[in-house]
């Protein structure tokens, strides 16, 4: 090293107590005697700081004072850095904690730091390295630096400055050597409880973000950790579930809704067989009468003895599998009812017209019968296969921009000719953009709103059609009643049609489910034609396969308002369709429309 | 003459009883649902009721149930359904029905058991 500054490396004294040598006299050995003492307690009170920054200040004072310094610093390395930086500083002005790299207002030779044994440096500031560190060096006349080593591993050193002259004492080296141990260690526990805490956040994050509820019982079957899903799900807070037998807070009822007895369920046959356990139960709330349908996994987790010491269990919320599995067996359940009616009519009246003798005009009145049954057969199984497709994502929409004037005219052309004689009153009294629809779908959509007002109102009665820009059910503009709508759909509410009836209306009851497949209200099923009560329930996915929503309004005996919303995207807003033929409709009779 | 309460809200059904059951010297009542099925009951005093389940309003169980408890106990009860599962025959039995038949039908089989049914000693 070509440098002007003496650097030596300064032994610690051998292990020899003083009475070997005979040479201490009773001031030194009490002076000793306080020293350990001061040495003791700054140690206990190093290491009693837990926090890396709290025990550096501590150590920053202790050094101060036993040394009686000029300058104390500590650099230290970091688990991203292995070249030790300054962290901590005391001068005459003061002590200060160094955060980040820049700025450091101290720096000593690497090869210093590195030493694994303590040194000296005299007239620090004439080394070239040095002469950067300014007043801080140049105010002292030795430094002397001891390794801050630990368990193996160099964590960086402490330095500590002198102004006299004199070089620093054996026993100055033997203090500093001591506190730079235990600031080490103190460091080192510091650093260690800072990495667990930080693992175990990560843990309680990382299990808290689970989205299934997640429990760990010990061997004694008490709740020993539960994350915030299941917390959720016993609906109390994690703090009040904690420690209480699980199969106190997880009670499973059988399918007659009586308590599966403790053994059985899943947490203690894991932990008894040392092995997983999935089943579905169904778990008993709070409140009395209240269960979820949920699946358990429970896995046993070993001790060293191959024991089950804990069990860790899932508990997954099946019930939207359930109520899924539900609706495709009731599905099937009534598509099979609506084939076998038509069905049995044709089979009936094929064996009757086989096995006897009829009169020609009676078989006429039979055949005619079968034939509308089959029709009816062969309408329901193509909704059937509509609806399917629709539902299991198979419909294909071919779109293209719609103009509501034009497919308004189309349905009113198909429907003129009806038995009924239906009076039709339009309203379409703004410019309609044009909207990106299938317009084949989009017809069927409407027709079925169409026919379904003439089906249930009296004959020669009004349909009235509306369409306007925005959510005609919002507006509240055919205010009927109660508005049923599907609450997980929002409204693109950017074109609204809706048909309005004054039939038989809808009961409250009813309309909630009227657009559930094969739900037919009372008097529809009554008074109205045959049908197996999927129209609306086609059209209802249709619209929504469009980004759409379907919704109705209705009062029993003042009519009905059926409607749909469809939203409007950049291109077709501007392209305004520019055709208000309709305006001048005959809905002169209402008085004031909309 | 034996009088015979059809009941269903489909009407080609209700013909095709009528028509399986003509010439057997019965007299056909029909209703479409379960109220008119229980007036006519206790009016007219059928012999036995062909009765579907799935009529609107009050359902073929109920009425099943009303017309044993509250009209004619003795009154047999044969119940019509297209749903054929065996939770629906449980309750077909519950009720207190004294036969189930499931769409589709066979007419020549329909007229042996309501024939068999008619014969049968009240129970």
């Amino acid at each position: 090293m070509t440098t002007n500054a003496r650097i030596q490396e300064r032994t610690r004294p051998p292990n020899s107590s003083p009475g070997v040598t005979g040479q201490l006299d009773e001031l030194q050995l009490l002076r000793t005697a306080a020293q350990s003492r001061a040495l003791m307690r700054a140690g206990m009170t190093v290491l009693s700081e837990l926090d890396e920054e709290a025990l550096l200040t501590t150590a920053l004072d202790s050094v101060w004072s036993l040394l009686r310094a000029d300058l104390v610093a500590f650099f230290l390395t970091t688990d991203q850095e292995e070249q030790p930086r300054l962290r901590a500083l005391r001068t005459p002005e003061g002590s200060q904690i160094i955060q980040g790299r820049d700025g450091a207002p101290l720096s000593l030779p690497l090869e210093v730091l590195a030493s694994r044994v303590p040194v000296e440096i005299s007239r620090p500031w004439r080394t070239s390295p040095l002469s950067r560190n300014g007043d801080i060096l140049r105010s002292v006349q030795s430094v002397l630096i001891a390794p801050l080593d630990v368990r193996g591993s160099h964590l960086g050193a402490l330095a500590v400055g002198k102004r006299g002259s004199e070089p620093f004492r054996r026993d100055h080296v033997e203090i500093l050597s001591t506190l730079a141990q235990q600031v080490a260690l103190a460091v080192d526990n510091a650093r260690r409880i800072d990495k667990a805490r930080l693992q175990e956040r990560r843990t309680r994050d990382l299990l808290d973000s689970v989205a299934d509820a997640l429990f760990v019982v010990d061997g004694g079957l008490r709740i020993v950790y539960l994350n915030q899903a299941a917390a959720a799900l016993v609906r109390q807070p994690a703090d009040r579930v904690l420690g209480r037998p699980v199969l106190e807070v997880l009670r499973l009822l059988d399918e007659a809704g009586s308590s599966t007895p403790p053994e059985a369920t899943p947490f203690p046959r894991a932990i008894k067989e040392g092995r997983v356990v999935t089943e579905t139960a169904v778990l008993a709330l709070g409140e009395p009468g209240s269960s979820l349908p949920v699946a358990f996994s429970v896995a046993p987790v070993k001790a060293p003895d191959g024991q089950a010491a804990y069990a860790v269990g899932i508990v997954h919320d099946v019930s939207r599998e359930k109520k899924i599995e539900r609706m495709k067996t009731e599905f099937v359940s009534m598509a099979s009812h609506e084939i076998r009616t038509p069905l049995a009519a044709l089979q009936g009246f094929t064996e009757l017209l086989l096995s006897r003798d009829v009169s020609p005009s009676v078989q006429r009145d039979w055949l005619n019968l079968m034939n509308q049954e089959s029709t009816r057969l062969a309408t329901l199984i193509e909704e059937l296969l509509d609806l399917t497709r629709i539902e299991s994502g198979r419909m294909r929409l071919r779109r293209e921009p719609v103009s509501i004037a034009d497919l308004v005219s189309r349905v009113v052309a198909l429907m003129e000719r009806h038995e009924k004689r239906p009076r039709f009153e339009f309203c379409l009294r703004e410019e309609l953009p044009q909207v990106m629809a299938d317009p084949g779908k989009l017809t069927q959509v409407l027709a079925n709103l169409v026919s379904n007002a003439i089906n249930y109102s009296p004959r020669r009665s009004s349909v009235r059609i509306l369409a306007q820009r925005g959510c005609l059910a919002k507006l509240g503009t055919e205010h009927l009643g109660p508005l049923a709508e599907d609450g997980g759909v929002a409204c693109p509410a950017g074109i609204s049609v809706a048909v309005r009836d004054r039939g038989l209306g809808v009961a409250p009851g009813d309309l909630r489910r009227i657009f559930e497949p094969f739900y037919r209200a009372h008097p529809a099923k009554a008074e109205g034609p045959g049908g197996a009560g999927l129209g609306l329930a086609i059209a209802k996915a249709v619209v929504e396969r469009h980004g759409g929503r379907m919704w109705v309004e209705s009062s029993p005996g003042r009519g009905s308002t059926f409607g749909f919303c469809l939203p409007l995207d950049e291109r077709s807003a501007r392209r305004q369709d520019g055709d208000t033929r309709f305006e001048s409709g005959p809905i002169a009779d209402e008085g004031a429309v909309l | 003459m034996k009088t015979i309460l059809v009941v269903d809200d489909e009407p080609t059904i209700r013909m095709l009883v009528a028509a399986s059951l003509d010439g057997n010297g019965y007299r056909i009542l029909e209703a479409a649902d379960g109220t008119e099925a229980l007036d006519l009951a206790r009016r007219e005093q059928p012999d036995l009721v062909l009765l579907d389940i799935a009529i609107p309003g009050v359902d073929g169980f109920e009425v099943c149930r009303r017309l044993k408890a509250e009209v004619a106990p003795h009154m047999p009860v044969l119940l019509l359904t297209g749903f054929d599962q065996q939770s629906h025959r449980e309750r077909a039995s519950q009720v207190g029905a004294d036969g189930f038949v499931a769409k589709p039908f066979s007419p020549a089989a329909l007229v042996t058991l309501i024939e068999h049914t008619l014969a049968a000693p009240a129970a």
